[in-house]
């Protein structure tokens, strides 16, 4: 299989995980599912990481985030019918019913009171009350992801 | 930006992130779809 397949099809098997299962695969789950070596889905893993597709814990291969989806669980909870996931960030809340092209209800807490947020997609529109404070420039989103 | 902002610009830029043929938004992509959403100024420039 050529590089360039081997990043769709992990790329792919990726997100697919994610829909299905509300968690990121780990590279030897993947490997066994995709019928590739280990050290082929590691490889794909970093390169998709370089490429701002996915975002790996520091130093590993394991999946932080498949933006919109969060590989683990995080403040931002998203439902859609019976299915839940999470996000890394609050844009991205929004960023799963986008990519999953449904409604989805968000479930949050604010950064500054903690009080709890709930608002998300319903019939093709937003309701709730919030807004999203963004404190890196768009410029900069990925000189620290995590801090983004 | 405001919940409806957040949602036209995820519609953007996270629509097709499950279609096999996704790419991410090149920079000039990127600049017309924050501009389209009415994310402008200094904080959403990218040089």
């Amino acid at each position: 299989m050529a590089g360039s397949d081997v990043l769709r099809t992990v790329r792919e098997a990726i997100y697919a995980a994610i829909v299905r299962t509300g968690a990121a695969p780990s590279v030897e789950t993947l490997a066994r599912s995709a019928n590739l070596t280990n050290a082929a889905v590691k490889e794909a893993f970093r390169n998709l990481a370089d490429a701002h597709v996915i975002v790996l814990e520091p130093g590993t291969t394991t999946i932080w985030s498949a933006p919109p989806f969060s590989g683990v669980p995080s403040p931002f909870v998203v439902r859609a019918g019976a299915s839940v996931w999470y996000s890394p960030c609050a844009w991205d809340s929004f960023g799963i019913p986008a990519a999953l092209n449904d409604d989805a209800a968000i479930e949050a807490c604010c950064a500054w009171s903690n009080e709890p947020i709930r608002c998300g997609v319903q019939h093709g529109g937003t309701y709730g009350d919030a807004l999203i404070h963004l404190l890196v420039p768009a410029a900069h989103f990925w000189d620290d992801i995590f801090y983004t | 930006m405001t919940l409806p902002q957040a949602w036209a610009l995820s519609q953007q830029w996270y629509g097709n992130r499950l279609n096999p043929d996704f790419r991410r938004p090149t920079t000039d992509e990127a600049r017309e779809i924050f501009t389209s959403v009415g994310l402008t100024g200094p904080f959403w420039s990218l040089g």
